[in-house]
């Protein structure tokens, strides 16, 4: 069974990173894959997406990378696999970062289960600490979601930056798969001439369809649900059944 | 001459900590990653190891430098 590891990942807060990481892997598993999803995130916004309490987790994403519990003991079957996540993860930077091949821990967790899931989607953190880091050494590609807005370049050039030295110290193997325009309002020109722009400053793919702005994804997440088995004809669900058609018969390379 | 130290954001990566005749070894049993000079390798080699290639990920059987039990492990080179 092949692997494809994906990280989701903008230092921008508020760019639906956790909504596309959740979407795409929900809609993946109706495709009949087998997805696991990792939420490397302190805020664990994907955690409770998928309709489990932070709070109440007993052991997560934490453990497996400072204390090194098997990654299989954290694993919460749902829609979609999950390696959930707590506040308990904003301690874990300080503890990696006195470690040496700190970078790795993410990488020699999910080695474990080798020929047990055909994708790996990590939710990165919004920011471009250590936690980010790990994501991006341990994925194949990496996906940015992007809000088509004046701001968002900046964060994208950063991002690359990181992605760049990922290449040069941990990973060689990293692609940018794409940028995904999320939060989209097609109606505004600003909007439109962002995503034109982003594309061909930084000469990154942008994956398309391009995904609107909904109430509908607040409301999902709330019913501890993906926007695919919550609402599968809302148009959200259609753009992202679309884009991870696009990512699972995609040719890498 | 020493080497500058790693600056801003390449503090977060221990690969810049590399140094010259330097690599790491990553241990099956306490799971630690630890740098080691290539002279401090050789002594963790001696008396007896056993290297196993491709056939497991850890593949060399010598002293673990952090741990200190004879185990299996990976030498890093590159890191």
């Amino acid at each position: 069974m092949t692997l494809r590891t994906i990280a989701f990942a903008n230092q921008k807060g508020g760019v639906a990173k956790t909504t596309t990481t959740l979407s795409i892997g929900s809609a993946l598993a109706a495709r009949g894959r087998s997805v696991l999803v990792v939420d490397l995130d302190p805020q664990a916004a994907l955690t409770y997406s998928l309709g489990v309490d932070p709070d109440a987790v007993a052991e997560t994403i934490n453990d497996v990378l400072v204390r090194r519990l098997p990654v299989e003991k954290v694993i919460i079957e749902r829609e979609v696999d999950l390696v959930p996540s707590n506040i308990d993860l904003a301690g874990a930077e300080a503890v990696l970062l006195a470690k040496t091949g700190r970078e790795f821990a993410l990488e020699r967790s999910l080695r474990e289960l080798s020929g047990r899931y055909e994708y790996i989607l990590v939710d990165c953190p919004p920011s471009l600490g250590i936690l980010t880091i790990n994501g991006l050494t341990v994925a194949g590609e990496v996906v940015v979601p992007l809000q088509a807005e004046a701001l968002s370049h900046r964060g994208v050039g950063q991002l690359l930056e990181t992605v760049a030295d990922i290449r040069r110290f941990t990973n060689p193997n990293l692609e940018v798969a794409g940028l995904i325009p999320v939060m989209f309002d097609g109606r505004t020109r600003h909007a439109r001439a962002v995503l034109a722009d982003v594309g061909n400053r930084y000469g990154v793919p942008v994956l398309e369809p391009a995904v609107k702005k909904s109430i509908r994804f607040a409301e999902a997440a709330q019913a501890g649900r993906s926007i695919i088995s919550y609402a599968p004809g809302h148009p959200g669900a259609v753009a992202y059944r679309a884009l991870a058609d696009a990512i699972d018969e995609g040719t890498r390379g | 001459m020493s080497r500058p130290q790693p600056f801003g954001k390449h503090t977060l990566y221990s690969a810049t900590e590399k140094r010259a005749l330097t690599c790491t070894v990553e241990c099956s049993t306490c799971l630690e990653e630890t740098r080691v000079s290539y002279f401090e390798l050789a002594a963790l080699l001696w008396p007896v190891h056993f290297h196993l290639p491709l056939l497991r990920y850890h593949h060399s059987w010598f002293k673990c430098p952090a741990c200190g039990r004879r185990t299996w492990l990976r030498v890093h080179l590159d890191r």
